[in-house]
């Protein structure tokens, strides 16, 4: 995607955003709603802003390439990713035994298929990756 | 894995900013190259190399228990 294509994006998340929260705050949708709004809005709002920083902040742009780019950065992300997920799996998996435990059957076993759709994931992305490897 | 890069860095009179835009990468990539922190690529490693018209090894120094 180029940065002008992501701009677009962000534009377009970012009005969508904002309509719901209006639309939340008509009282033509409930909290759920203006609330999911409020946060796209936010985060849209935020890569506009470092979109246009970026056209008209040659030091900034260099520094965002760099960032983007260099391999430490990359390295780091990924692990964060990796731990993230491992730490998720874990809570999730002891979430659903306790959510059991007490009873909260329909919970606990939502919460056992999303464990095993992620390993299940897992697996199949490291098959795939291990092929293109 | 040990390296030299700080020490020939000072030869050179580069700065970290100065090496860290010349390899391509963030000045914190070279802090932490230089702490023994981070392990670079071996692509990295030959920019660094390349830039102190060095080898990889004569940069990076193995040591057996690695």
């Amino acid at each position: 995607m180029t940065q002008s294509q992501k701009t677009l994006w962000y534009a377009v998340l970012f009005a969508v955003g904002v309509v719901l929260v209006v639309l939340g705050i008509l009282e033509y949708l409930g909290p759920y709603w203006s609330g999911l709004g409020g946060t796209l809005a936010g985060v849209a709002g935020i890569r506009l802003i470092q979109a246009w920083r970026y056209h008209n902040d040659p030091a900034y742009a260099k520094k965002l390439d760099t960032a983007h780019t260099d391999e430490r950065n990359v390295f780091v992300a990924n692990k964060a990713a990796d731990l993230t997920f491992r730490v998720s799996v874990l809570v999730l998996a002891v979430l659903s035994v306790v959510l059991r435990a007490l009873g909260h059957t329909d919970t606990a076993s939502t919460l056992a298929i999303v464990v095993g759709a992620q390993t299940l994931g897992y697996f199949v992305s490291y098959l795939a990756l291990s092929r293109k490897y | 894995m040990n390296n030299r890069i700080a020490e020939l860095r000072d030869d050179h009179q580069l700065t970290q900013q100065m090496l860290a835009d010349e390899v391509g990468v963030s000045r914190q990539t070279i802090i932490s190259l230089e702490r023994g922190k981070y392990n670079p690529s071996i692509l990295l490693a030959h920019k660094i190399a390349a830039r102190f018209g060095l080898s990889i090894e004569d940069v990076f120094l193995f040591e057996e228990d690695e």
